[in-house]
């Protein structure tokens, strides 16, 4: 089971590429599942933006293959974007035609939308790929009573016809004989100039009774029109799809506490471990809070990913999330979005960087670039920790006004993003806008299997993505806070300590006339230096600074620290005003160099990159140097 | 009479697309292409899209922007 992780729809080796297409809900998972055994690696292919899984395997006769699972499309033709699932469909289908690779093309077709399907067939019939064509939901025809026979789709198509049941343990060997013969066929003269057969037509000639819709399937959509009666409800509709949300933010939120607290246990356990080998010095040091710190902070945030992954997978699977778009598009279209775009924001609250590849599902180029540009302004559960000290430092003994504080700043960063969406579709994004059209599949139960796929891949993906740029930034914070900045020794008191005296205490010094409006010192300053990279590091970051080594055990003592802190002249260091201008600033400004490499890779683009950089800084700044005169107006001290 | 005007319940049938090239292509490969049989199900909360059933089985959002410029000829009967 080898794979690489280069080489776009280029394979090095002698595998031919078996790509599978096909509409969103014809049953692709369920093949894709079927002939590989559910074996899945993510497949990181340069010049595509979206993550396709692939798979290798010997069919009968000892050829090696690897499958590829491209994104549901209806159409590869009639594209727009080439970041989106069709343009990314697309470009695989026209690399391996241009580069002349050995590969053939199955079409999953759900039988039961036999004519739509064929849309795409045509399509397909226009490369020169052999092409197996593969129909799904022969059972779902069967249990309407509505015989299936292939023979006529073999003949006007040309190209070989199967049908399976792809739940059905024994299709494997179906498939498997199939693709086998296909790959054995290798490459397919252009289709002849006389496909002119009609899908409605074919259907009909394949379908007996294909017109006739039946008592069980009357049934079946009867039960999927009276689960619509209530869940699209003008009133409890949205009331169970905000108590949905509601949940599913509370399962996240419940999750990640005793998740990261059983962590921190773990990486101090293993911190004493690992010390005595390396000893206390520079190195035990850097072993130990550099780089076994952040290791822990990137396992701690697994669990919300994979439990937010999981939900988004059965809502998405049973239909649901079509339903929920359906729900939210009169309001976000106010703003200039419309109503898929709350699938990214959703998925935002847990970490922007999932999010951005969950935008691929816009059609709509502009919407998509916006959607992007506003995904950092939502409250990743990244900032929560920063949130829980700085409110237990300035709010102490206030449990209800912390509570309402916390809600008020998830509702900022939320109401952040959809004003600033407005404001960018009339300015940066303005354009036309692609009407909505999407497919509300009928109600089905999810395939346990390709859930629990989606959650390995989204682990997989998040330590990829995020995890190593959080551990490299914990090692550079490291290096800035242990490292004496060259000449301090002179300048500085002679009783400052080791960390006044480092390369990131001056550089906080050197940020203070920037901060200074809004309270922040240098110790702040080299927080924000430390949290630029990952704000993850915020709370570890000030902890070191004022003395305390396991801040993220005791924040508690941290935030008395932070409290009671005084200056030279005996005045509180940081008053409450403070608190409230550094949460203000943590809601806007995008600390997070994964988010932006992101940013880079969906968009191919360093100007938005820095563009999201600047805005939100600026945002920050402005924020929360308002918050700031707002607290003093309230008498804050 | 325009896809937005339909009545709900009320079988209809496609005549025309007034929208451009690529958006009717778009439409076509989707089954919504002219001669398309359909039904409003329901409209979503706030100006939110139409639910339109297309064919026997397949049923779509439509944003209201883009009912408004489909064309549709109404059956007599009422969809069972």
């Amino acid at each position: 089971m080898s794979h690489d992780h280069g080489g776009g729809p280029k394979h090095p080796g002698t595998a031919t590429s078996v790509l599978l297409v096909g509409r969103p809900n014809a049953g692709k998972s369920s093949v894709y599942n079927r002939l590989t055994g559910g074996d899945a690696k993510v497949g990181n292919f340069p010049g595509v933006t979206v993550d396709v899984l692939a798979a290798d395997l010997t069919l009968p006769g000892g050829v090696p293959v690897r499958v590829l699972d491209l994104p549901g499309v209806y159409s590869l033709d009639v594209t727009l974007d080439p970041g989106t699932d069709e343009g990314v469909a697309r470009s695989f289908v026209e690399g391996v035609v241009a580069e002349g690779s050995r590969a053939a093309l199955v079409q999953v077709l759900d039988a039961s939308q036999l004519a739509a399907g064929l849309a795409l067939t045509r399509e397909l019939l226009a490369r020169p790929l052999p092409l197996l064509v593969v129909l799904t939901q022969r059972d779902v025809l069967a249990d309407e009573g509505r015989a299936l026979s292939v023979e006529p789709l073999r003949a006007a198509l040309g190209v070989p016809v199967i049908a399976v049941n792809a739940r059905d343990p024994s299709s494997r060997a179906t498939l498997l004989g199939a693709v086998a013969a296909l790959v054995a066929e290798g490459a397919r003269p252009r289709v002849r100039p006389d496909d002119a057969w009609d899908a409605a037509e074919l259907e009909r000639a394949a379908i007996r009774d294909a017109d006739a819709v039946d008592a069980r399937a009357l049934r079946r959509r009867a039960r999927t029109e009276r689960l619509d009666r209530l869940l699209l409800h003008p009133v409890a509709g949205p009331a169970i799809f905000l108590g949905l949300m509601v949940g599913l933010f509370a399962a996240v939120y419940a999750v990640a506490d005793p998740a990261s607290r059983a962590l921190d246990f773990a990486v101090q356990h293993g911190g004493r471990l690992l010390a005595r080998p390396f000893g206390h010095g520079l190195l035990g040091s850097f072993v130990v809070d550099g780089l076994l710190g952040g290791a822990g902070t990137v396992l701690a945030f697994l669990p919300q990913i994979v439990i937010l992954t999981a939900a988004m997978e059965l809502l998405d699977s049973s239909g649901y999330l079509a339903r929920g778009a359906f729900l939210v598009d009169g309001v976000l279209r106010r703003f200039g979005l419309g109503g898929r775009a709350f699938v990214p924001m959703l998925t935002a609250h847990a970490c922007a960087v999932p999010a951005i590849a969950a935008t691929r599902i816009l059609r709509d180029p502009r919407e998509r670039l916006t959607v992007i540009l506003v995904l950092p302004l939502l409250t990743c559960s990244a900032r929560i920790p920063t949130y829980g000290l700085l409110l237990a430092a300035f709010f102490p003994g206030r449990a209800w006004l912390q509570a309402c504080l916390f809600v008020a700043l998830y509702l900022l960063g939320g109401a952040a993003a959809v004003v600033v969406a407005l404001v960018l579709r009339r300015s940066a994004t303005k354009g036309r806008r692609l009407p909505l059209v999407l497919e509300m599949p009928e109600y089905r139960s999810p395939d346990p299997r390709a859930v629990a796929r989606a959650c390995a891949v989204a682990a997989r993906r998040f330590v990829r993505d995020v995890g190593v740029v959080i551990l490299a930034c914990g090692a550079v914070l490291w290096a800035l806070l242990h490292i004496p900045a060259p000449g301090a020794a002179d300048g500085a008191r002679a009783d400052a300590s080791a960390m006044e005296r480092s390369i990131g205490a001056s550089l906080g010094r050197s940020l203070e006339p920037v901060t200074r409006p809004l309270g922040f010192d240098w110790r702040i300053n080299v927080g924000l230096i430390g949290s630029f990279g990952a704000r993850e590091l915020m709370v570890g970051t000030l902890g070191v600074i004022s003395g305390i080594e396991d801040a993220g055990d005791h924040p508690e003592s941290l935030a008395t620290r932070l409290r009671t802190a005084r200056d030279a002249r005996g005045q509180r260091r940081y008053t409450a005003r403070t608190g409230v201008a550094l949460l203000v600033f943590f809601v806007f400004a995008c600390q997070c160099m994964s988010t932006l490499a992101a940013v880079r890779r969906e968009t191919r683009s360093w100007r938005w990159v820095a563009f999201i950089t600047a805005y939100t800084y600026a945002l920050a700044w402005a924020a929360a140097w308002v918050a700031s005169r707002a607290a003093a107006m309230l008498g804050l001290d | 009479m325009t896809l937005h005007d339909l009545p709900l319940r009320r079988r209809a049938r496609v005549v025309a697309l007034r929208v451009d090239d690529d958006e009717a292509s778009w439409l076509r490969v989707l089954g919504l292409g002219a001669g398309a049989e359909l039904v409003v199900l329901r409209a979503g909360p706030l100006g939110g899209p139409l639910q339109v059933r297309v064919g026997a089985r397949t049923t779509f959002a439509i944003g209201r922007a883009l009912a408004a410029r489909i064309d549709v000829a109404p059956a007599d009967e009422p969809s069972p």
